[in-house]
Formats: C-alpha cells, sequence, structure tokens
C-alpha cells in the first residue's frame, strides 16, 4: 500500500486505433488519491477515448493501466464498476423501461437476490432511496419510471449509479452541462467530499472556466495525444484554450487563394428556419461561395444539415432557391433542382455498404441513367461507375465490388463522386473528411476548391475547425442551435477567434 | 477470388437444387414426370406461383413481408366473380384488379406512414378479410357464366403469364421502383439520406403485390369456375416458400433478383409434384418441404457467414 504511494489510477502508453485514425497514440496519465483531474480537448482529440478505455466500455489496443498498484483489465462496464470505477458516460445509459430503482442497480442486482433467485425489489427500491438521499437528491423516488424523468434527473439518477458503488475514481464526461446551476453546486460538493474521502475524480467538460475553478490538475489532449499537464492554479483559461488549438495549422492542402471572386446571385436563401435542435438560422448562399458551418457536434450543425436537404423536419422557416423560384419541400425535390448532399455518417446514412459501388452510386445518381419508359439503363450506370473510378481514383477491382471492401477513404470518394459527377448546383457536405486518411483529405478538398471554381455554391458543416477556415468564404458559427457569429473570410479568421465564440 | 467461390455457390444453390430435384424425381417416378399430363399440371401450377412472387418479391426486396396475399386473393377472386355475373369479362377483370390494387395500396399507407410492422398488419388482413370473403359468400360457392369460365385455356392463361412476367421483371430489374426497392431493403435510412421517397415506394410495393394478388384471384377464380371462401388458403406462404428457396433473401436488398422466384417456383412445383407422383403422402410431402426449406435457409446463412467473414479479414 505504502509505495503504490497515492496514485490511484495509472495508464501507460495506451493506444487505441479506429482503422488508421490514432484515437489514443501513447496516452500516460496518473491520478494520485484527493486530487481532481481534468481532462480536455477539441472534439476527437481522444479524451472520450481514453474514458470508454478505463470504463471498459471498449478494449485498448496496447497500454497498461493499474488501479491502486495492481494491473486493471476491464472487461465490461460491470468489470469497472466491480473494481470501483465509477463512471458518467456522455451519452444518457439507462433503460427508460425500468423504475429508477432498477437502474441504479443494473447488472449488480446480486445482493438483493433471495435464495430462490426471485429479486427482492422492496430492499433494493430502499436501497436505492438510500442512495438518492445520501447523495442529495431526495426528490428522485427510487420507485418512479425513469421515462418521466427529465434529462437533468436522469443524469443525476447515473451519477448516483456511479456514487453508489463509492468509487476510488469517479469519471464524468460532460456532466456539467445538462445540470442546472443549482445541482452545479451539489455536485461540486460531493466531488470536494471525495476529494477529502482521499478518491480520485476525473471530469470531462467543454467549459473551461469552469474546469480551471473545480479541478486540481489540467491534462489537455490533442490529436490522440497529451499534449499538456497544467496545474490548475497556475493557469488560464486563455492558456488552455491555446493549448488545445495551438497546432500548426498546415495550410498547404486547403484552398490556395485567399480570396476568391463569388458571384453576386444568392442560390440558397434560408429563412428563420427552426426544429427541435436549432433555431431562427438564417443565411444566403451565394454563386461558388463556400459557406462553412462550424459548432460543437451537439450545437445542431448536423441536423441543420440535414434539415437544409429536407431529411429532416423543421418547424418553421424556408428554404428557397431564388434562382428557381422554389421552396424546399422534398428531397426528391432538392435533388431535381440541383442540390446534393453528403451525409455525416458515410456508413449508415450515405453508402448501401453491402452492395455495389455501381449501385450506390446509381442510387443518387438515378436520374443520369433514366430514358424513355422509365427505363434504367445498367450500361449507363457501368459507365458512369467506371468514369468516377477514374476520375476520383478509386482504388477497386471494378463498379461491380461491393463497397464494405473498400478502405474508409475509398467509400468517401465513392460518396462524394456520385454528387460530383451530376453537376450539382448546391453541395451540402456534412463532415465530408470524417475518418479519412490526409491523402484522401487532401484529395476532397481539391475537388471541393475545383467545383468552387465551377460555380458550384457548397454548404460545409464540420467540426473540425482548420478545415472550415481553410475552405470557406464565410463561416457561421452556431452555439446551442444558434448561429452566434457571421465571419466574412476577408476579415480573416483564426482559431482562437472562433473557439472563443463556439464554446 | 475465395470471395467469388461463395458468391457463385450462393447464387448457383437454387438452380442445382431444381436440377437434382428434376433427375431425383425423374428417375423415381419412372416417366410419369415427362408425360403430356403431368406437365400441364405442372404448368398450372407454376403459373400463379410465379405471378404471386413477381408481385410480392417487391414487398420482400423492401425487407417487408407481404402475409395477406392469399386471403386478398381470395377477396379479389369473389369480388370479381360477383361482378362478372352482371357486367361481363371486362367487368370481372377490373374489379379483381382494382380491389388488389386498393387493399395492397392500404397496407403500405399502414405500413409507411404508422410504421407498423409490416407482418403485423398484413397478418391482420390475412385474417381479416378472410372473414369478409366468407360473409360475401356465406360460406357457400357461387357459379360463375361459362363464358367467363371458358378464360381457363392454357392458349389464353400462358400467353398472359408470359406477358405479365416479362412486364413485371421489366418493372422489378429496371425501372425506379425496384431498383429503390432494394435500396431500401439494403438500408432503409441510406435511402431516405439519398432522397427516396421511402414511403412512396412502400405503397408502391404493396399496391403491386395487391395487383398480383388480384390476378392470381382471377386464376383461381377462373379454374374452379366459381367462388368458393377457401380458394388461396395458405397461397402466401407457398409463395414465401417459393421466394426464400429461390434465394431471395429474407431481409431484402440487392440480393433480390427477379429470376429466383422463378426458380424458386419450379422448385417448388416440381417437389410438390413429384411426391405426388411417387404416392408420398400429404403429410410426409409437407415434412419434406418444410425440410427442404430449413436446409436451404441454413445453406444461405452458411454462405452468407463465409462472405462476411472474408470481407472482414481484408
Amino acid at each position: 500500500m505504502e509505495q503504490s504511494g497515492n496514485i490511484i489510477f495509472k495508464a501507460e502508453s495506451m493506444r487505441k486505433y479506429f482503422g488508421v485514425t490514432h484515437a489514443n497514440d501513447d496516452v500516460s496519465i496518473e491520478i494520485p488519491a484527493g486530487q481532481i483531474r481534468g481532462l480536455i480537448g477539441e472534439n476527437g482529440s481522444g479524451k472520450s477515448t481514453l474514458i470508454s478505455m478505463i470504463a471498459g466500455i471498449s478494449r485498448k489496443d496496447f497500454g497498461m493501466m493499474y488501479l491502486c498498484g495492481k494491473p486493471y483489465e476491464p472487461e465490461s462496464p460491470l468489470g469497472a464498476r466491480n473494481c470501483k470505477i465509477g463512471t458518467v458516460v456522455q451519452e444518457l445509459g439507462l433503460i427508460d423501461g425500468l423504475p429508477v430503482g432498477m437502474n441504479l442497480f443494473l447488472g449488480a442486482m446480486d445482493p438483493f437476490k433471495r435464495k430462490n433467485g426471485i429479486l427482492d425489489t422492496k430492499k433494493l427500491f430502499a436501497e436505492a432511496q438510500h442512495q438518492l438521499k445520501k447523495w442529495g437528491f431526495p426528490g428522485i423516488s427510487a420507485r418512479q419510471s425513469t421515462e418521466s424523468l427529465s434529462v437533468e434527473n436522469k443524469k443525476i439518477v447515473e451519477l448516483v449509479r456511479a456514487l453508489s458503488i463509492n468509487p476510488e475514481l469517479l469519471i464524468l464526461d460532460e456532466i456539467t452541462q445538462a445540470l442546472s446551476l443549482n445541482n452545479r453546486k451539489k455536485l461540486i460538493d460531493i466531488i470536494i467530499q471525495l476529494k477529502r474521502e482521499g478518491k480520485a475524480v476525473l471530469i470531462v467538460t467543454h467549459d473551461i472556466e469552469e474546469m480551471v475553478a473545480i479541478t486540481d490538475f489540467i491534462t489537455v489532449m490533442r490529436d490522440g495525444r497529451i499534449v499538456a499537464e497544467r496545474e490548475s492554479e497556475q493557469t488560464t483559461t486563455g492558456e488552455i484554450k491555446r493549448l488545445m488549438v495551438g497546432r500548426d495549422i498546415n495550410n498547404v492542402y486547403y484552398r490556395e487563394s485567399e480570396l476568391s471572386p463569388i458571384g453576386e446571385d444568392t442560390v440558397l436563401e434560408v429563412r428563420n428556419l427552426c426544429s427541435d435542435k436549432f433555431r431562427n438560422v438564417s443565411f444566403d448562399l451565394h454563386k461558388g461561395e463556400i459557406v462553412g458551418i462550424c459548432g460543437l457536434s451537439d450545437s445542431g450543425i448536423h441536423e441543420l444539415a440535414e434539415s437544409l436537404f429536407t431529411v429532416r423536419k423543421v418547424k418553421g422557416g424556408t428554404i428557397t432557391l431564388p434562382g428557381k423560384n422554389a421552396a424546399l419541400k422534398t428531397p426528391k425535390q432538392a435533388m431535381d433542382l440541383g442540390v446534393g448532399y453528403v451525409p455525416k455518417d458515410r456508413d449508415h446514412q450515405a453508402l448501401m455498404v453491402h452492395d455495389s459501388i455501381k449501385h450506390n452510386i446509381a442510387l443518387a445518381a438515378v436520374e443520369m441513367t433514366k430514358q424513355a419508359f422509365g427505363f434504367l439503363n445498367p450500361a449507363k450506370a457501368e459507365k458512369l461507375s467506371e468514369d468516377a473510378i477514374s476520375r476520383f481514383q478509386i482504388k477497386t477491382s471494378g463498379p461491380d465490388q461491393t463497397v464494405s471492401g473498400l478502405s474508409g477513404g475509398n467509400r468517401q470518394k465513392v460518396n462524394l463522386a456520385r454528387w460530383t459527377i451530376q453537376n450539382k448546383d448546391v453541395l451540402i457536405l456534412d463532415c465530408p473528411t470524417r475518418g479519412v486518411d490526409i491523402g484522401v483529405k487532401a484529395y476532397i478538398y481539391r475537388t471541393m476548391t475545383v467545383a468552387k471554381e465551377n460555380g458550384v455554391s457548397i454548404i460545409l458543416v464540420s467540426d473540425e475547425l482548420p478545415e472550415i477556415i481553410g475552405m470557406s468564404d464565410t463561416v457561421l458559427v452556431m452555439k446551442e442551435g444558434e448561429i452566434v457569429k457571421q465571419i466574412p473570410r476577408s476579415s480573416g479568421f483564426s482559431e482562437e477567434t472562433i473557439i472563443e465564440v463556439m464554446i | 477470388m475465395k470471395k467469388n467461390k461463395w458468391e457463385y455457390f450462393q447464387n448457383l444453390f437454387p438452380f442445382i437444387g431444381l436440377i437434382v430435384i428434376v433427375l431425383v424425381f425423374t428417375i423415381t417416378s419412372g416417366d410419369r414426370l415427362w408425360t403430356k399430363n403431368n406437365l400441364l399440371s405442372i404448368v398450372n401450377m407454376v403459373i400463379p406461383l410465379c405471378l404471386g412472387a413477381s408481385g410480392m418479391v417487391f414487398v420482400a426486396s423492401q425487407g417487408s413481408t407481404d402475409m395477406s396475399m392469399g386471403s386478398l386473393l381470395a377477396l379479389c377472386g369473389t369480388l370479381g366473380g360477383l361482378a362478372s355475373l352482371k357486367l361481363g369479362i371486362p367487368g370481372f377483370i377490373l374489379v379483381s384488379l382494382l380491389t388488389g390494387i386498393l387493399f395492397g395500396a392500404f397496407n403500405g399507407v399502414i405500413v409507411a406512414y404508422f410504421k407498423v410492422p409490416s407482418l403485423m398488419v398484413t397478418l391482420a388482413m390475412l385474417i381479416a378479410l378472410r372473414a369478409v370473403v366468407s360473409y360475401i359468400t356465406n360460406g357457400q360457392a357461387v357459379f360463375l357464366d361459362p363464358d367467363v369460365i371458358a378464360l381457363d385455356s392454357l392458349y389464353i392463361m400462358l400467353p398472359a403469364a408470359v406477358v405479365l412476367l416479362i412486364l413485371m421483371w421489366y418493372v422489378f430489374s429496371y425501372t425506379k421502383i425496384g431498383f429503390f426497392s432494394r435500396c431500401i431493403g439494403e438500408n432503409q435510412e441510406v435511402s431516405r439520406f439519398s432522397g427516396i421517397a421511402v414511403k412512396k415506394y412502400k405503397i408502391f410495393a404493396f399496391a403491386l403485390s395487391g395487383l398480383m394478388a388480384g390476378v392470381t384471384g382471377i386464376l383461381a377464380v377462373v379454374k374452379i369456375g366459381g367462388v368458393s371462401p377457401t380458394i388461396g388458403n395458405f397461397f402466401e406462404l407457398q409463395i414465401m416458400t417459393a421466394m426464400f428457396v429461390g434465394g431471395i433473401p429474407v431481409t431484402g436488398g440487392a440480393g433480390s433478383k427477379f429470376y429466383k422466384i422463378i426458380t424458386g417456383s419450379f422448385m417448388l412445383v416440381f417437389l410438390q409434384n413429384g411426391l405426388t407422383l411417387c404416392m408420398v403422402s400429404a403429410e410426409i410431402s409437407e415434412l419434406i418441404q418444410g425440410s427442404i426449406l430449413l436446409i436451404v435457409v441454413f445453406m444461405s446463412i452458411l454462405a452468407g457467414r463465409r462472405l462476411h467473414k472474408i470481407e472482414l479479414n481484408k
């Protein structure tokens, strides 16, 4: 006990790969007893990956973890729980159909089993109620159905679930933003209490000021690595922000022309678009313009992209094409009017993974294969696919190959090619470079630049700031469902100024 | 290369099965399989099966199920038959087909707009429509006019069936309705995000399935010369068996090819016919049919797994 000192948790050289991306690349971290540790980084910097490995949600590829000096290899979230690591993950992890008490002890109900194997629900609910009260949330009833709780209270139930095991290490991933001010205070009290008891806490939040205020020590991650560790008392929010984004912005593969002419004509006009995920979105898209829309993942940018292609319902507002005198109502109409859409989730929204390249291209470009009597000419689909494959240098054995046999980058090329070959006027691209390597990225940026020069207007939705800055003529920054700032390229953008309004 | 082998096997399996079945019964039945009369009865059995499947394949390729076809067939035949007593042959055909399209589209609307699983909707229709038929006919058989019954001639039925099958083959393989149906079966979310009006094409598919229920209803009524409340019992199961034996994937998608329903129908008919010729009792015959379906399902799952594994190992 003595020589393991008071290091509660230690990870050494953790690595995790998703295909070619290094989600975690040689990450080592040590958390001593009685410390509140903050973990911060941009989206995709690898913090959630690290946490999911610690919490037993995903398996590490390489590396070692130690808990109180002993090797720690969680098989599952339950394994982590049994080792007294309590985690509250970003996504809601409760079963709506069960009462609160059941959710509290989900997977850990053995103590409440009678000898005959039947659950002693009375004892379970009593214990659940006791836990809720103990941690300061007596307002929630253990017998209540989880479905009837507000999002905030659901988060609290998850928090109590993590606390109920008396964790040595408590991990909180983005929990504060779901809580009201009042409950945040309670949470901070709980954290301080754990600290006094010599436990360790690991907190992830986007609220930098809050993080600096409540933590003892801050670890900054970027691109899957730990880039800096700072004592909270001796740092500032400004420094943390710089550390978060402070990569060398490599401009070479973005657009070369700094300021290129944009047409006068408005090709797409969005007015007061509202839905449950965003409010009052208005902007104009001009001929040959690239409008970049950026924000945190949950700021409504992806939902906005879906609504612009009308695959997601809106509550109000209009999307019009002034040149064609039409308002967009259905995706089919949008396609007929020259709008193309590359959704965010390539494998679940864009491509039929188990079907051929040919069919995937024909799916979006069906009108180009059509002849009299609605005849879809297979020869035309074949020709179209061959053109796309050669133009986009897609590495494949031919148009009949199934998409599942392609690499991520080549899949994305298929996805993009099938719209580009149609000479659409407007392209909505949602995270077009997600999960592809640098080479394909550069290629996609070149394609976008060429399309722009040919007068195609592009809406680029992305949570990757460098690409927004590198490609856009106008940047719209979204925060909590609203456009908070509109910046033209001429005024010059920097990551710092955008992050300032984004977070 | 290894992958291709399995793909070929998956696609060839129904053909091999068909050849094996034909060979086995050619030998075991003595020469009775290839007599003129027996071939005629095979054609008579295959036609409704192919036609029914040519409609249902649209629904199946979307990954949905249409259980209502047997009862809908009976309803179409009954209403058409009753109409023919007053309106003659044109009324007969028109009423049958319209009834089919109407109830098919109704199935489609419920499935598409209320997001009810198609199995439930069409199962309910299977039961309800059968009851309607019994109510209309009052449990009795109704006989048709001789000139309507005169339609039951191979010289009319065979060309009509061939023309219809070619038409359905064209619509399924070479038009948006068929292509989008396969895309929806492949991945409904992807189809929606690619701008396909998924709801519309679901309704189309069920309407086409209903239309072919109308066509097979006409065939059935003409064949027996009257309307009876039990026509088309278990027809939907026969068609599904034929489709799955032929290699249409239960989940729909790109693997749904039109030729498969033809091979499947022939396989099923040769099997049933051959077993009858060999004097196998009805119970044993059904047992054998069931077992063969199981084997087919097993083989296709096996081949599918191998394919999947090979893809993963890449």
